[in-house]
């Protein structure tokens, strides 16, 4: 019994160098170019969150094996009202960075997982409704101010 | 060895993003608008003196703000006005009407909103213009003094009343 085993896993040794010698020999392809998509999570978020809206056009340029030239595009609008502030902001956004695939892909697979980084500008407006001044002080019972201010053209 | 490295980088980002939390508590030690930071002084001396059974009232305010013997106090004056009168009565009594000294005082100022945090809101801040203590036959205050024109704390006296 010990002995049928011992020769099997030789069996399985001598098979594993053979395939590994395989793999060095061949040339097999891959898909290098440009990969267009949208940020699904906008279009989950618009539904389950009231006063978002926003999409996001995501993209990527695979420029080496594993590194990846990537961007995104993106519209966004929200609604903000807490117990102090109420306020509309929208922009637009622009990322750009790279990702790296850090996903051992088998022969002919193409998955990914990355990690990356991105840098990124926006050029946004907030609409401020109306607001609360701190004020612990209740004598003049004014803190409540419903006043619409503007601030456009913000950039980050 | 390589894959648990990068599963290692994937946990620490996960965490690190789900650390951001948006600051939605505003903390009692955060500032909020500044009072007006009033300290009575003697005319002669200079000195802080207390003025006795002072009665302070906002005009078009049916609320008294403070009735008490004090040598100083932080009043506040309006959000969104440029001029917040109050009435300072020295000597009140409660139990008879218009009694004591009243003298208005009319508070000019300019007002500043200020945006604290997400969850505090704004503040206000001040610039004072000046006081002005309005004449009548027989006014306890003396003179006024601005200190400070800048009500962005309540950590220093900003009037000095005489009496």
């Amino acid at each position: 019994m010990l002995k049928y085993f011992i020769s099997f896993l030789t069996v399985i040794y001598c098979t594993s160098i053979f395939s590994q010698e395989k793999i060095n020999d061949s040339l097999y392809k891959s898909t290098y170019g440009i990969k267009l998509g949208i940020d699904f999570s906008k279009q989950i978020r618009m539904l389950t969150e009231s006063g978002y809206k926003g999409l996001v056009v995501v993209g990527d340029y695979r420029l080496f094996e594993k590194i990846h030239i990537a961007f995104e595009l993106g519209n966004e609008e929200k609604f903000v009202k807490n117990e102090v502030l109420n306020f509309n902001t929208k922009g637009n956004f622009f990322k750009a960075g790279i990702n790296y695939n850090v996903f051992k892909n088998l022969q002919d697979l193409e998955n990914e997982i990355y990690v990356g980084f991105r840098f990124g500008s926006s050029k946004f407006d907030h609409q401020l409704n109306s607001f609360t001044i701190y004020n612990v002080d209740q004598y003049w019972n004014q803190n409540n101010i419903e006043n619409l201010i503007s601030f456009d053209n913000l950039h980050i | 060895m390589k894959t648990l490295k990068n599963n290692r980088i994937l946990l620490g980002l996960f965490v690190f993003l789900l650390s951001c939390e948006p600051d939605d508590i505003c903390l009692t030690s955060i500032e909020d608008t500044p009072r007006l930071i009033i300290g009575f002084y003697d005319k002669n001396t200079g000195e802080l003196k207390e003025v006795t059974n002072l009665k302070i009232q906002g005009h078009d305010n049916e609320e008294v703000y403070i009735f008490q013997t004090l040598d100083s106090i932080g009043i506040p004056i309006k959000n969104s006005d440029n001029l917040t009168t109050y009435s300072l009565t020295k000597d009140f009594n409660e139990n008879t009407l218009n009694s004591g000294n009243n003298d208005n005082l009319h508070i000019n100022y300019s007002y500043n909103w200020e945006y604290i945090s997400r969850a505090c809101g704004f503040k206000t801040t001040y610039e004072l213009t000046n006081l002005i203590i309005e004449n009548d036959s027989n006014n306890w205050i003396l003179d006024t003094d601005l200190i400070n024109n800048n009500i962005i704390d309540e950590k220093n006296i900003h009037v000095k009343i005489f009496h």
